[in-house]
């Protein structure tokens, strides 16, 4: 840039300095409305910052309370309304229903017809109600049951003592004797007894023993068996039994006063003898035992 | 209220409330303002609704003000940001120069024959220079009268304009230097006519 340039740009320069002048001059400046809308503007702005500085705090605290409020009152979800209340009518309906039938006896509403395949649904009430009536009744139902159970295990245990040794002196028998099939299958067929007909058997030993013949009128035991065995037709099996009860408990006793013979306790296998003569007078003695007498 | 004051404590204490503040500073720079955008957009009903749009966002953001540079700078660059918004809008179409521009060979015979002869800038009346600078001003390529007028209305420094206008210093220097070489050019041939 040369000395001329340098001088144009002043001059160019000072022109537009000139041209600032004489716009002020001219007034080439906005307008007084301008001004005053720019003023007027200003102004306002100014008061609405001024108030708004002091509502801001109460703005800010209603703001904070609705945001309170809205996040603990929740928005009803319209897509869970039908749900729920279709939910809350199932529950109400089935507690009633539980509680109706749960009463139903008690109010008297109940139906009389009684079903089979109900469960039996427990209540205090009608527990209470049925233990107040059938307590005596149960009570004494459950004793008899009782007794009679104890009646059932104390013959069952005396049929067991019995029958047993019983069966070995029927074998022995009748390896013996080689006879009386009859008699044996009698023996073998007896048939199982009530505790009620057992007690009836026992009486009628008492009666049948005072008939039975004496030892020694037969040839060998396999009669004397036989002949113990009720001669009456109509409790021929019952009257068998009590004669194998009899000759068992013969049996053992002669098995003890044995037992004191081998001992070389004669006084007291003699006092066993009398004993049991006393007891049984129609019991015959072994051959072994017979100079016990 | 102090007269002296810079433009950003006025900005300040506008921000805390004083109106006054605002009025003082106002009157201060509505003028050059004024006819910066005025001249940059040529076109008075616009240039008044741009001259209260800056002002209206002046006002807006007076509460969150802070002093970062001269409150002339951050003026003006709303201003000027505000003259591109418009422009985009409306789409004006920045007038085109009407002075040919001419190659480097030819300008420097130009400035040669300029230097053979006196300058017919001087021989002018000032009023007939004024009007006629004016006129070849409006003729200006729009980034080069922009940064004229900052220049030389608001009297800014080429670093400052640069940063006003969001271009490098340097491309901010380029474009004055162009600018004033149009309407240097543009005034000697038009001398040259009437002559």
């Amino acid at each position: 840039m040369n000395n001329d340039d340098r001088s144009s740009d002043d001059m160019i320069a000072d022109l537009y300095q000139s041209s600032k002048r004489a716009s002020v001059a001219d007034k080439c400046e906005p307008s007084s409305a301008v001004d005053n809308a720019i003023l007027g503007m200003a102004k306002e702005a100014s008061l609405t910052r001024n108030t708004g500085e002091e509502t801001a705090n109460v703005v800010n605290i209603e703001s904070t309370v609705k945001s309170a409020l809205s996040s603990t009152k929740r928005k009803p979800n319209s897509r869970w309304a039908i749900p729920n209340s279709f939910v809350a009518c199932l529950i109400i309906s089935v507690t009633v229903g539980l509680i109706y039938r749960e009463n139903a006896d008690y109010i008297g509403l109940g139906d009389s017809t009684v079903n089979e395949y109900e469960i039996p649904y427990p209540t205090t009430m009608t527990s209470s109600l049925s233990n107040a009536d059938n307590k005596d009744s149960e009570d004494k139902r459950m004793e008899a049951d009782a007794d009679e159970a104890l009646g059932v295990m104390q013959e069952t245990i005396v049929s067991e003592e019995v029958v047993a040794p019983m069966m070995s002196i029927q074998a022995v028998q009748a390896k013996k004797s080689k006879a009386k099939p009859i008699a044996k299958a009698k023996l073998m067929a007896r048939p199982m007894l009530a505790p009620r007909e057992l007690k009836r058997a026992r009486k009628q030993e008492g009666r049948a023993i005072g008939n039975v013949q004496s030892y020694d009128t037969f040839d060998d035991e396999s009669e004397f068996v036989e002949s113990l065995a009720p001669s009456v037709s109509s409790d021929q099996v019952l009257h068998k039994e009590v004669s194998d009860e009899q000759q068992a408990i013969a049996q053992i006793r002669f098995d003890r006063i044995r037992h004191l013979v081998s001992g070389g306790d004669i006084e007291g296998a003699r006092a066993a003898v009398k004993a049991l003569l006393i007891e049984y007078p129609a019991l015959t003695l072994p051959s072994d035992l017979a100079f016990l007498r | 209220m102090d007269a002296q004051q810079p433009d950003e404590a006025l900005m300040l204490l506008y921000g805390a409330g004083d109106t006054g503040a605002f009025e003082m500073l106002y009157h201060r720079h509505k003028g050059g303002l004024y006819r910066y955008m005025q001249r940059n957009i040529g076109s008075i009903l616009d240039a008044d609704e741009l001259f209260q749009e800056v002002w209206a966002k002046v006002i807006n953001a007076a509460s969150g003000y802070q002093v970062s540079a001269k409150f002339t700078t951050w003026l003006y660059t709303i201003a000027h940001n505000c003259i591109i918004d418009s422009i985009r809008k409306h789409q004006h179409a920045p007038t085109a120069l009407t002075v040919h521009a001419e190659g480097e060979e030819s300008e420097i015979n130009e400035l040669a024959s300029e230097r053979n002869t006196d300058n017919p800038l001087i021989n002018a009346s000032v009023g007939q220079q004024v009007d006629r600078m004016l006129h070849f001003l409006k003729a200006l390529p729009m980034d080069q009268r922009e940064v004229f007028l900052l220049k030389h209305e608001a009297g800014f420094s080429v670093a400052e304009i640069a940063g006003i206008i969001g271009v490098g210093e340097e491309t901010a220097k380029t474009r004055l230097r162009y600018g004033m070489k149009k309407l240097r050019t543009a005034m000697v041939n038009d001398e040259k006519g009437e002559a």
